[in-house]
């Protein structure tokens, strides 16, 4: 079918331009086409409805002629129709009519000429054949187109029958105008249409050419935006269309700048470096971050191999790396990654990340390579390395926990930690750390562990944990919270140290401490440390009694603590303060003795020694010597007074003797100075016996008592005689009730303890009085026992002197106005308690005393049992 | 005759003295306390008086030495103070008291004798 194909190219290669004309030609060809086909079309039908209505004719003409010579037929004469069938087949277009008997003989035969008169024909002109159809056929004869047509004439063709034969010609002649003039209309129409789409299309096609220059204009101006053109809607459409295609240019344009701009960014702002290169390997293109990596800029770069900055990376090996490495379908790209070592502009080697990938372009390959500097992630790695194994490797046990699930569970322990505890490595994964304490929870430093895990902080505890044996050891355990990002905690990481040794030796030391403490505490002796920087740590209680000074209160400097006991003594300048000792280095111990008026007279001797053993404390020691210092005074003091009492007899027996040897004395008068001199010589043995006494008494602890069995009145009487008369403002009265009673006492001891009492009767009543010595019956240590009462009426003691009275030494007046050794009553009390009694003294000041000496009744004891002394 | 004040309170010591002083040519005077001797001493105006320290009552001998001293119009006696208490300190005191010599029990009586006369002799 090459007509198709040659009209194709002739079509393609004249085809005008516009629409229009190309509407046009087609329009037109189509109605060319249209109006060949309809007259084709109509020419047939126009034919075929000639020829029916031709055959109708005939057959009506036939049918007419067939009933009407039905008489001629019958009469078998001709003739009688032949008016008829002249009149019939004179009508236009008839060309045959032939009458034929039921034999099919031809009675007769018409023709019509072409002038239309209607003639004789020969009957030879119908076609045999046709006789008898049923129907009309259509037969070309003598070259005309003619249908014929049967009739029967009588029932079923029994008379004869009639045929007709009609040209049809004559309908088609009359039809043929028909034709033309309905051909003549179409095309009459169709022009007309032709010109009216031409016209209306050139008007319609206007806006459509103004859209197009618009359209033109969208990409220059993408976004702008016409009016949408009145007319058609196809335009109004296009219009829209065209105006939604501009603003949506525009949102492309712009989303693609945007992305274009922020992909643009990121290949600037990416640290790692992007070359374009070549298919040799030359860089074309570089990114800024070439600057940082490499430290060229990207200006630099292009146009250098590759192989200059990543050593031993030339094409043939970039071709290699990258068709063995990986391929991507989307990019039909070959991408391959590997490590290597890349060179900075200096020379210096560093480690890179490499990701090169390989396109198969047009113009051939294309690499794009992206370098990143591995150097600080190798350093991170390998810092991360040495914590994991510093973790691993450090001595002190490292555990960490997870506090977002319950129960806090470890899940991290190291070898030190299993070392630690003797664990095995596992038994602590998942685990709360707290198993370690075991049933020990009643710890105090739980409680600060837990409130500092509750209020996120780290603290640190020395907790009492068990290892797996169940022996105890010291844990010191530091935790602290690992916050994360948003300051959330969600693990905490303890550290644990076996201070064992160390808790043992703090044990040892506090209880090392609390001993001391405790022996400085009870010590009668005053303590007082001041610490290496100067400031009194310590004062022990005793040191707290002496001076009523609590001084650990206030963290006292040396100087302070001067300052104030320097306000407690007699005499403020007596005080030798310890400042530059305890301030200095250290030295020789060194002692003072200090007055002290505040709280009461007392004397202290004090020994400070300073900078003990390079330690920089220094150590002050009281010791409360008042009663040493008083024993000595008094001894002193008795010692003077002593030698008063014994020098005093001595001045008459001097004094005396010496007149009498050098001046002559008279007779009366010798006598006189002699008496004296031996009155008063036996006074001073007196004296001198007292002293020996109570000297021995001390040493021998009675352990040389005689005892006997005394009677009490003997022993009152034998007392009371020698004082009667020795003073005159004195009487003696004797009130005795129980004097058959016996002792078992030491006879002379006894009696000397007796006198003692009544002499300080008298001695202590100057203003004279009575003295009564009574006897009464009462109880010692719970045994029945006798005391022998003496009362004066003199000046009495005060309760500080009756506290004292027995003292050694103590004298009530010390001013040694009222003479005495002050040995007296201590003589009798030695005595007395020495033979199991007991001294009882009430006195009142101004009014007098009452001393009474309980002797127990008890019976002789077995002469073998020494005399115990008194408890 | 010159005029010695005995105070003490010893009976036994002041017969002694006086016992001494019969052997010499004075007029004797006794007291056996402090106030009253420092009484008698203003009474009597002796030349020197004779003075214990260890007395009882209110006054010592010391105080009645000091106001002895004290006294514009009895400054001038001589006052001899006898104290069994023979230590420095209070040979001391004594002086401080404006004693004009002391002397210590047992004393030898000649030896007494003798420092009268010495402090009554015109200086």
């Amino acid at each position: 079918m090459n007509v198709p194909r040659s009209v194709g190219r002739v079509w393609h290669a004249t085809r005008p331009r516009s629409l229009r004309t190309r509407l046009l030609v087609v329009m037109a060809a189509v109605m060319a086409v249209a109006l060949w086909v309809l007259h084709g079309l109509s020419a047939v039908h126009h034919d075929r409805a000639a020829v029916a209505r031709s055959e109708a004719a005939a057959q009506a003409i036939a049918l007419a002629a067939a009933s009407s010579a039905g008489p001629a037929l019958q009469a078998r004469n001709a003739s009688l129709a032949d008016g008829t069938l002249r009149a019939l087949g004179s009508l236009p277009g008839v060309r045959h009519l032939a009458l034929l008997d039921a034999d099919g003989t031809p009675l007769l035969a018409l023709q019509q000429m072409p002038d239309g008169r209607v003639q004789a024909a020969a009957a030879s002109a119908l076609p045999a054949a046709a006789v008898g159809a049923q129907r009309p056929r259509f037969w070309p004869l003598d070259g005309m187109d003619t249908v014929q047509a049967w009739a029967p004439a009588g029932p079923s063709g029994s008379l004869g029958s009639v045929g007709v034969s009609l040209v049809v010609d004559a309908e088609r002649a009359q039809v043929v105008p028909l034709r033309d003039d309905a051909l003549l209309a179409a095309g009459a129409t169709a022009l007309a249409m032709l010109l009216t789409a031409y016209l209306y299309l050139a008007r319609a096609l206007a806006p459509l050419q103004r859209q197009v220059r618009f359209a033109g204009e969208l990409a220059a101006r993408a976004g702008s935006f016409r009016p949408v053109p009145q007319g058609s809607r196809e335009l109004q459409e296009l219009g829209t269309a065209l105006n939604d295609a501009s603003a949506m240019l525009r949102n492309q344009l712009d989303t693609l700048a945007t992305e274009q701009a922020r992909t643009q960014s990121i290949v600037n702002a990416v640290p790692d470096v992007i070359l374009g290169l070549d298919g040799d390997c030359t860089v074309t293109l570089a990114n800024p971050g070439v600057a940082s990596v490499f430290g060229l800029q990207p200006e630099q770069m292009r146009g250098q191999p590759l192989a200059n900055f990543l050593p031993g990376l030339n094409r043939h090996q970039a071709e290699e790396r990258t068709v063995q490495g990986l391929y991507m379908r989307s990019t039909r790209a070959h991408v391959a990654r590997f490590e290597t070592t890349a060179r900075r502009h200096d020379g210096t080697a560093f480690p890179v990340e490499v990701s090169l990938s390989r396109i198969e372009t047009e113009e051939g390959a294309r690499y794009a390579a992206m370098v990143r500097d591995m150097t600080e992630q190798r350093m991170s790695m390998a810092m991360l390395n040495l914590y994991s194994r510093a973790l691993e490797c450090t001595s002190n046990g490292v555990v960490i926990a997870n506090m977002a699930l319950p129960g806090n569970p470890v899940f991290y322990a190291n070898p030190a930690f299993y070392r630690i505890t003797g664990y095995e490595p596992g038994d602590a994964i998942g685990r709360n750390c707290a198993f370690l304490q075991r049933e020990d929870t009643a710890q105090p430093e739980l409680a600060e562990l837990r409130l500092a895990i509750a209020q996120g902080r780290s603290t640190q505890v020395v907790l009492r944990n068990y290892r797996k044996d169940g022996s105890l050891f010291f844990n010191e355990l530091a935790i602290a919270p690992v916050a994360e990002a948003d300051g959330s905690v969600k693990h905490y990481v303890g550290v644990l140290n076996d201070v064992t040794e160390r808790e043992r030796a703090r044990m040892a030391i506090a209880e090392r401490s609390a001993r001391l403490n405790n022996v400085f505490d009870l010590s009668p002796d005053g303590f007082v440390v001041f610490d290496s920087s100067g400031h009194l740590a310590y004062c022990n209680r005793a040191f707290q009694t002496m001076t009523g000074w609590d001084a650990s209160a206030a963290g006292l400097s040396a100087k302070e603590f001067d300052q104030r006991f320097a306000q407690l003594c007699s005499r403020a300048g007596d005080y030798a303060p310890v400042q530059a000792l305890v301030e200095g280095e250290g030295g020789a111990d060194s002692a003072h003795t200090l007055m002290l008026a505040v709280p009461e007279h007392r004397v202290l001797a004090r020994v400070v020694r300073s900078g003990t053993e390079g330690q920089g404390e220094s150590i002050l020691f009281f010791r409360d010597v008042t009663r040493e210092t008083e024993v000595d005074r008094m001894k002193s003091e008795f010692l003077s007074t002593a030698a008063h009492e014994l020098r005093t007899p001595m001045v008459s027996v001097f004094g005396f003797t010496e007149l009498l040897l050098r001046r002559a004395v008279p007779e009366e008068r010798r006598k006189d100075m002699l008496q004296t001199i031996h009155r008063q010589a036996s006074l001073l043995i007196n004296m001198v016996n007292e002293l020996l006494d109570l000297a021995r008494i001390e040493a021998r602890q009675g352990k040389d008592l005689k005892r006997e069995d005394c009677r009490i009145d003997s022993l009152i009487t034998q007392a009371v005689g020698p004082l009667v008369g020795t003073s005159s403002s004195h009487e003696f009265v004797l009130d005795i009730r129980h004097g058959d009673r016996v002792l078992w006492v030491d006879p002379e001891k006894t009696h000397r303890a007796l006198t003692n009492v009544l002499s300080n009767a008298v001695k202590y009543s100057p203003e004279g009085g009575a003295v009564r010595v009574s006897t009464q019956l009462g109880r010692v240590r719970n045994e029945p026992a006798i005391g022998l009462k003496v009362s004066d009426r003199g000046i009495g003691m005060s309760e500080a002197q009756l506290a004292r009275v027995c003292e050694r030494f103590y004298r009530a007046d010390p001013s040694g106005n009222i003479p005495g050794t002050g040995l007296g009553m201590s003589l009798v009390k030695e005595i007395v308690e020495l033979q199991g009694g007991r001294v009882d003294i009430a006195s009142e000041p101004g009014m007098g005393s009452t001393v009474t000496l309980w002797f127990p009744l008890a019976a002789a004891p077995q002469p073998a049992q020494p005399a115990l002394p008194a408890a | 005759m010159k005029r010695v004040l005995i105070v003490e309170d010893q009976a036994d010591i002041r017969k002694l003295i006086r016992m001494t002083l019969e052997f010499e040519d004075y007029e004797i005077h006794e007291a056996s306390d402090g106030s009253f001797g420092l009484s008698m001493a203003r009474a009597t105006r002796p030349d020197i008086v004779l003075l214990d320290v260890m007395m009882p009552g209110e006054m010592d001998g010391l105080q009645v030495c000091q106001h002895l001293k004290a006294d514009p119009q009895m400054r001038h006696v001589k006052v001899v103070l006898l104290t069994a208490r023979g230590q420095s300190r209070d040979r001391e005191a004594g002086q401080q008291a404006g004693a004009d010599e002391y002397l210590v029990k047992p004393f030898s009586p000649l030896q007494l004798i003798e420092t009268i006369e010495r402090l009554l002799q015109p200086a």
